[in-house]
C-alpha cells in the first residue's frame, strides 16, 4: 500500500466523524464514508494537498451533491435509526462526559440543523481553527462562529432541561 | 455585575474557548468574566457542552470502521510488495520500541494492512466485531530495532528491560503451518502493555497480531496487565501453531544459536 494510502488509512476516524456530523445517523455515515474514499481514489490522491481537509471537503462535496436528497427520501419512507447503534462509549469517553449521558446528547445533535452539527465536529471534536472549519465548509469565517455558538448554546439549553 | 448573562455574549464566548480571540478581545473578555459569575457560568456551560459534543462524535470511533473502506484502499495495491525481500523498505519506523506504543492508529497509518482492521484511537481498542480486543495488521519490524533484536535473540521466560523503560518477555516459540518460527510476547510499559504475535518470515520479523491489554489503578497509575494470553490473541496462536508443539527451553536456544534454521538445514 503507498504511503498515501496509509496516510488516508490513518485519517478514516477522523473523516468518519465528520460523515456522522452531517449524515446524522452510523450507516449513513459509513456509506458517505465510503463513498468519499471511492471518489478520492477514483480522482487520485492529490500528492500537493493536504490530505485531511481535502478529504473532509470531498466528503462535504458528495454529501451535499449526491448523497442527501436520496438519504432524505429514504428517510421518509423508513423509521429513523439512532445516531448511535448500541452503547459504543469507550470508558475514557463517559468519564469525559460525567453527568451528562451520550444518549441525551444523541438527541440533542440529532435535532441539531445539520450545518451546526458539521461545525461542531470539526471545531470540538477534530480541533479545526475557525479558519480550517470555513475552508473545508466553503463559508465565511463569522459563519462559522455563529452556528458555533447557536449549537453549543442548543446543547447547554437542551442538556439542562 | 450579576444576573443572568446575556445570551448574546455566546458568539464571544464560544470564541474565547477556541481560543480565537485577539489578545485584546480576550483581554476584555476576562476582565469581565471576572466582576460577572453570571458571564462565567454561562462560559463553563458552553464549555461542558462543547466537551459533550466532542465526546460524542469521539465516542463513534468506537464502531468497527465498515470493512469495504479498508478493503478499497488494499485493493489495486502493487501486489509485488507482498514478496519484497527483505532489503526493501520497511514499514516501522526506525525508531525503537517507543514507537510501537503510539496509538494504535498512528500505527495502522504506517503500515500495510494484511486485514482489514484497525485499532480505535481510544485506549487501543480493537475494532472487530468477532475478535474483540485484537487488531491485525501486517507490519516489518526493522532489523535496527531493539524489537527486531529482542525476537532474534530473547529466550522465552527470561524477562527483559529494553530501551524506554519498556519491559519485555517472550513466552513461546512454535513452528507455524508455513513453518515460519513465531513467537508470542508481551511488552509492557508505563502507557500499558500489549501481547503480541510475531513471525519471521524470509528472515525479517513481521507482526501478525497485537492484543492491546490495558489497566489502570482508580489513582490512574498503570498496573502490570496479567501474564495469561487475551483470549483474542490465543485464538490466532491457535490458527498458526496448528498441530504443532512450542519449542522448549533447550530447542529454542540451539535455534536461535543456529540463526533460526533447524539443524538438519
Amino acid at each position: 500500500m503507498s504511503d498515501r494510502r496509509q496516510e488516508v488509512v490513518g485519517i478514516l476516524p477522523n473523516i468518519r466523524r465528520f460523515a456522522l456530523s452531517l449524515t446524522g445517523s452510523m450507516a449513513d455515515a459509513d456509506d458517505l464514508l465510503q463513498a468519499t474514499v471511492e471518489r478520492m481514489l477514483d480522482r487520485g490522491l492529490p500528492d500537493d494537498a493536504a490530505l485531511l481537509p481535502y478529504s473532509l471537503k470531498t466528503c462535504r462535496n458528495l454529501w451535499i451533491d449526491e448523497i442527501r436528497s436520496r438519504k432524505v427520501r429514504q428517510a421518509a419512507a423508513a423509521s429513523g435509526d439512532p445516531l448511535l447503534s448500541g452503547n459504543t462509549t469507550t470508558c475514557g469517553e463517559q468519564q469525559a462526559l460525567g453527568e451528562i449521558a451520550l444518549r441525551e446528547v444523541q438527541a440533542v445533535l440529532a435535532e441539531m440543523p445539520e450545518e451546526q452539527r458539521s461545525v461542531l465536529e470539526l471545531v470540538a471534536a477534530e480541533g479545526f481553527s475557525y479558519r480550517q472549519a470555513a475552508d473545508v465548509l466553503g463559508i465565511p469565517i463569522g459563519t462559522v462562529m455563529s452556528r458555533l455558538a447557536r449549537g453549543r448554546a442548543t446543547l447547554v439549553e437542551r442538556l439542562k432541561n | 455585575m450579576s444576573g443572568k448573562a446575556d445570551t448574546s455574549d455566546d458568539a464571544i464566548l464560544s470564541a474565547y474557548l477556541d481560543d480565537e480571540l485577539s489578545g485584546d478581545e480576550a483581554g476584555r473578555l476576562h476582565d469581565r468574566l471576572v466582576g460577572d459569575p453570571a458571564l462565567a457560568r454561562r462560559l463553563e456551560e458552553m464549555r461542558a457542552a462543547n466537551l459533550a459534543a466532542r465526546s460524542f462524535f469521539r465516542a463513534a470511533d468506537g464502531e468497527p470502521l465498515p470493512r469495504g473502506v479498508l478493503d478499497l484502499l488494499n485493493s489495486d495495491a502493487d501486489s509485488s510488495t507482498q514478496e519484497r525481500s527483505d532489503a526493501n523498505v520497511v514499514r516501522f519506523p526506525a525508531r525503537g520500541l517507543w514507537r510501537y506504543f503510539q496509538p494504535p492508529v498512528a500505527i495502522a497509518a504506517s503500515v500495510a494492512l494484511a486485514v482489514g482492521f484497525l485499532a480505535g484511537d481510544m485506549a487501543h481498542r480493537a475494532q472487530d466485531a468477532d475478535i474483540p480486543g485484537l487488531s491485525l495488521y501486517a507490519g516489518t519490524i526493522p532489523e535496527t530495532s531493539e524489537l527486531y533484536d529482542f525476537l532474534e535473540s530473547g529466550i522465552s521466560g527470561v524477562p527483559q528491560t529494553l530501551p524506554g523503560g519498556i519491559r519485555g518477555r517472550l513466552m513461546l516459540t512454535f513452528e507455524n503451518r508455513d513453518s515460519d518460527w513465531c513467537r508470542q510476547l508481551q511488552l509492557a510499559a508505563e502507557t500499558g502493555s500489549v501481547q503480541a504475535l510475531a513471525c519471521r518470515r524470509r528472515g525479517a520479523w513481521q507482526m501478525e497480531a497485537v492484543a492491546y491489554d490495558i489497566e489502570a489503578s482508580p489513582d490512574g497509575n498503570y498496573l502490570p496487565a496479567s501474564s495469561s494470553t487475551p483470549p483474542a490473541l490465543d485464538a490466532a496462536i491457535d490458527e498458526q501453531i496448528g498441530d504443532g508443539e512450542p519449542l522448549d527451553v533447550e530447542a529454542e536456544r540451539r535455534l536461535i544459536s543456529n540463526a533460526w534454521k533447524k539443524m538438519d538445514e
